[in-house]
């Protein structure tokens, strides 16, 4: 089965694996075992997400040349000088596809990290509610989800205008109502556990029920459903960038430099072939990184049982 | 009974079956032999984890991928089963060798009616045409007691109870005239008095097409019922071989006895003494015990026990014990003497702590679009119907009867999980809101609630000193150290080591997660502890630890109980108080000793003769109900019990609400049969007095 992982980087990487390891093994001996029986694709994933993660983080301080100031060696060819050849400004491609890791991580990691959190906090709340509420809360995310993803980002960043900050806030509404509606079955499926009814006889404020005794046991499908997120959340950003609604030149920003370059993609195939390889690469590790964190909670799972 | 000098049916010699697991080989099965003669049925009987199930699958060659043989031989007529190929094995399976699985429910295909799932077997395997498979399997159906076969074939699983799942079942089981059958618990998870009649049925299935039976159960009462010999296993090895009469009569292992002896006795009561109880847990199969495999939990043991492998020691009466004491353990007495304190009353009822006021409880059902069209009044399900109830302080009240009787939702209703549509619960004379969220702190701590899943009773994210500190502080009992110091005396008064505040619920046994379940209710303090089946999903061994647990608890601390069970045995043994529940009604309420003697209401004669007692020299009346429970739908006036009643006086029963008459003080029947008549009724069950056993 195909099934886009994904997992996460920059700063979101950090805190999605403690949140993998609070979940899934409270136990030292699990920890052991657990930690024996990764698989190759998870470890594939955390070595490719972390090489752009760490990019993003000293891209600048790293790049040989600075990415904004022009020069006279126009299009040249890859070649030892310049790794990854220059555009047509005779910036250098290398520094600005280094550099361009930070906008999109940016991006897709704050982005994804705003649908998780708000669409979980919706199915929490709609799925432990339930009733009239309930109804209400989903109908709405249909609303959302009626409109093809990168339409309603688009349509979002119209409203808002075009910068990072907003095409950041429209990969949040695009994901939420997804992220709530897994959010929502999950919590449906231990709504009725005898230990969320203790909690409920004892009179446990509904916060505390929801935030401290179900969240916990929903990790494992929030993390994987972020994973997914992700790496959808990767090509949104480029996407917006691309059409010219995410980062504005010249910042370097891989979706902007296929955009602005493509015009001299026949004479100058570099130009647009290492932003998009660096776009291509860093999905395919997010999709990696999710698959392998799937595989991983699920041999979890089925230790516990 | 069966033919020594043949060659069994079935032989399995020196099995062992292992599993790969993360965790490492799991060695399920070791060394196990067992043989099934022709006409012969045989018992396997183990708790849970003791290798009874993947044995039977691979007798079936039915082993999960992870799972192999990895020593010894199985052989059907003297021909090597693990050696047959594909082919073969089809031509073997469910024409010679077939099985009855424990969930009806899974076991028949949703989308295919009944008929043709059976019908397929006779065709496939005895190569009839269509015409004359349909006729066999009618014939089959009404063998089996499916009323109107012909309408039931050409249904689909979803239409039929689970009684008359489990009947197509067999049906299909006996379809070819297997010469092999294997039943996996194939009464469990279906009510006592279906569990009764299905029991009946396959005894006589077996009297009509003899065929050889493995009979895989952990219930030692059903075993007593129609089997010949039992093979008892422990943790994956055969402890016990031996005929019912000898092993239930001078069992030899002392695993052996202590399943025995952990059932109470339908004559037995907590003040005629504490039952035994096997301690501690399973032992870990990845590295199974050298020596003997119960060595741990042995109460009998000796140093050397923990050395030498006990081999099979042969037993006066018939098979053998692996156990290296069996000579000199020989004698066994099981039981002791009836109660002499069973009448006197623990407590003198004075005002009722909790009483239900003729509380109701509806759910509404759903109103369909052809309802609104027809303009059908909106309809609801009564589970709970005019229900009123007292509960003495320090008292056990039990509430039994057949799910779908209510019992579970008036627990609810108590505990404040759901709402009640009419009637009142009051504490102390004190109304009680529904809701638990609508009573007060003080309302919420006298009233807690211990759940039937031990599973899913803990939050599997929390410690268990997480799990018992947060009533303490939600309800303002205790914090900090005096938090901390309560959670270790709490641990200490379930026998749970103190360690045990700092490990995961994954850590802790079925049994052991019970008990910190039980923790976490007496750490409130309560008054009153709603106990919904807590024992059911529970081995019986580990059942009869918990059991002396809540005795003792509520001895030092007055707690009252309401404990919802349907098991009569551990109700006759732990309840002060019995009610008896059909369809949201009361049908009987007295003292347990009352209730387990004549005057019985019939509903509760039927219910005691379908207990399976693990006694095979006491005698029980035959009481069968017929049919499933009715639809608790807006059920007509009358008796609620009139459809199914073996003792129906008339039309009087369907027309008019029986009247309540009292039998004894606090000894209420609610039946139109005069008392003096209910007098007249046999006991059902009586044990030879002073049994030797």
């Amino acid at each position: 089965m195909a099934v886009l992982g994904t997992g996460s980087g920059g700063d979101g990487e950090v805190a999605m694996t403690t949140a993998t390891v609070a979940i899934g093994a409270p136990a030292r001996t699990r920890h052991r075992h657990a930690l024996r029986a990764v698989p190759f694709t998870l470890l594939a994933g955390i070595a490719i997400v972390g090489l752009f993660a760490l990019l993003a983080a000293v891209g600048p301080w790293v790049a040989p040349r600075d990415v904004e100031s022009h020069s006279s060696a126009r299009l040249q060819a890859p070649s030892s000088a310049y790794w990854f050849g220059t555009d047509r400004y005779g910036r250098d491609m290398f520094s600005r596809v280094v550099v361009g890791s930070r906008t999109t991580m940016t991006m897709a990691v704050s982005g994804t990290l705003l649908g998780v959190a708000v669409g979980l906090v919706i199915g929490l709340v709609s799925g432990y509610v339930g009733g009239r509420l309930d109804e209400l809360l989903m109908r709405i995310m249909d609303i959302f989800m009626a409109f093809p993803s990168l339409l309603l980002a688009l349509l979002v960043v119209a409203i808002l205008g075009a910068n990072v900050v907003n095409a950041m806030a429209s990969i949040g509404i695009v994901f939420m109502p997804r992220v709530a509606r897994v959010v929502r079955s999950a919590t449906l499926g231990i709504r009725h556990a005898a230990f969320i009814e203790a909690a409920e006889v004892r009179g446990e404020p509904t916060p505390h029920i929801i935030f401290r005794e179900i969240l916990p046991n929903l990790w494992p499908p929030i993390i994987v459903e972020g994973s997914i997120r992700l790496s959808y959340a990767v090509l949104l950003s480029v996407s917006l960038s691309y059409l010219g609604l995410g980062a504005q030149p010249p910042t370097p920003d891989w979706g902007l430099m296929v955009s602005k370059e493509r015009a001299f993609m026949v004479q100058a195939p570099w130009v647009v072939l290492f932003p998009a390889g660096a776009i291509v690469a860093l999905v395919v590790g997010v999709n990696l990184l999710g698959d392998g964190l799937r595989e991983w909670l699920m041999a979890w799972k089925s230790r516990d049982e | 009974m069966s033919d020594v000098t043949a060659p069994p049916v079935l032989e399995v010699r020196g099995l062992s079956i292992a599993y790969a697991t993360r965790g490492g080989t799991v060695h399920a099965v070791r060394d196990a032999s067992l043989e099934v003669r022709a006409g012969e049925t045989v018992a396997l009987v183990g708790e849970s984890g003791s290798g009874k199930t993947s044995l039977a699958f691979a007798v079936m060659r039915f082993l999960d991928a992870n799972g192999r043989v990895t020593a010894g031989e199985i052989r059907f007529h003297g021909a090597d089963v693990l050696a047959l190929g594909p082919a073969e094995l089809r031509r073997l399976r469910g024409a010679r060798i077939s099985m009855v699985f424990q969930d009806p429910q899974t076991s028949l295909n949703p989308v295919l009616r009944v008929g043709e799932q059976v019908a397929e077997v006779v065709r496939e395997h005895l190569g009839l045409s269509a015409g004359a498979a349909r006729a066999r399997v009618l014939e089959l159906f009404a063998q089996v007691n499916l009323p109107d076969s012909a309408s039931i074939a050409d249904r689909y699983p979803h239409e039929l109870s689970g009684g008359q799942q489990q009947r197509v079942l067999i049906a299909m089981a006996f379809a070819c005239d297997p010469e092999l059958l294997i039943m996996d618990e194939p009464t469990t998870g279906l009510d006592v008095t279906t569990e009764a009649r299905i029991l009946d049925l396959i005894a006589d299935m077996k009297a009509r097409h003899r065929p050889a039976i493995l009979y895989i159960t952990h219930n030692l009462g059903v075993v007593a019922r129609f089997c010949d010999r039992v093979v008892v296993m422990y943790a994956g090895e055969v402890v016990e071989e031996g005929p019912v009469a000898r092993v239930f009569s001078r069992p030899l292992h002392p695993y052996t006895r202590g399943l025995l002896t952990s059932v109470p006795r339908l004559d037995w009561s907590k003040r005629d003494g504490t039952l035994t109880a096997i301690e501690g847990r399973l032992p870990g199969l990845v590295d199974p015990p050298r020596a003997c495999v119960f060595a741990a939990r042995c109460p009998e043991r000796i140093d050397r026990c923990l050395e030498v492998r006990p081999g099979p020691e042969p037993a006066l009466g018939g098979g053998f014990a692996r156990c290296l004491r069996a000579a000199e353990l020989a004698d066994f007495r099981f039981g002791g003497r009836r109660g002499a304190g069973d009448s006197e009353p623990t407590t003198t009822p004075g005002a009722a702590l909790v009483e239900t006021r003729d509380l109701r409880c509806h759910y509404p059902v759903r109103r369909t679009v052809a309802d609104v069209f027809r303009g059908a009044a909106p309809r609801a399900v009564r589970a709970v119907d005019g229900l009123s109830l007292d509960l003495h302080r320090a008292a056990t009240l039990a509430v039994v009867g057949e799910s779908g009787c209510g019992k579970t939702t008036l627990g609810r209703a108590i505990v404040g999980l759901l709402d009640p549509t009419a009637g009142e619960i009051r504490v102390d004379g004190q109304r009680l809101p529904g809701l638990a969220r609508r009573r007060s702190r003080e309302l919420r701590r006298r009233i807690q609630v211990i759940f039937q899943n031990p599973e899913a009773t803990l939050n599997p994210q929390k410690t268990v000193g997480q799990t018992l500190r947060r009533p303490l502080q939600l309800l303002g009992l205790a914090r900090g150290r005096v938090a901390e110091a309560r959670v270790l005396e709490l641990l200490r008064a379930v026998h749970l080591p103190e360690a045990y505040a700092t490990r995961y619920p994954h850590e802790l046994s079925g049994g052991e997660k019970q008990r910190v379940a039980i923790a976490r209710a007496f750490a409130a303090e309560p008054d009153v502890i709603v106990c919904d089946e807590p024992l059911s999903a529970l081995d019986v061994s580990v059942q009869a630890a918990i059991l002396n647990l809540l005795v003792d608890l509520q001895r030092r601390s007055s707690t009252a109980y309401l404990f919802i069970s349907h098991d009569l045995s551990v109700v006759r043994y732990l309840a002060d108080r019995v009610a008896v529940m059909y369809m949201g009604k009361l049908c009987e309420i007295g003292s347990a000793a009352d209730l387990f003697a004549p005057p019985y209401h019939p509903y509760t004669e039927a219910l005691l003769s379908a207990i399976p007692i693990p006694d095979p020299a006491a005698r029980q009346r035959k009481v069968r109900l017929e049919g499933p429970v009715p639809s608790p739908i807006d059920p007509g006036p009358g008796c609620r019990f009139h459809s199914r009643c073996p003792r129906k006086v008339g039309a009087i029963c369907e027309r008019e609400e029986p009247p309540a008459q009292e039998a004894r003080p606090g000894h209420v029947i609610h039946c139109h049969i005069p008392l003096a008549e209910l007098r007249q009724i046999a006991p059902v069950v009586e044990y030879r007095e002073e049994t030797v056993r």
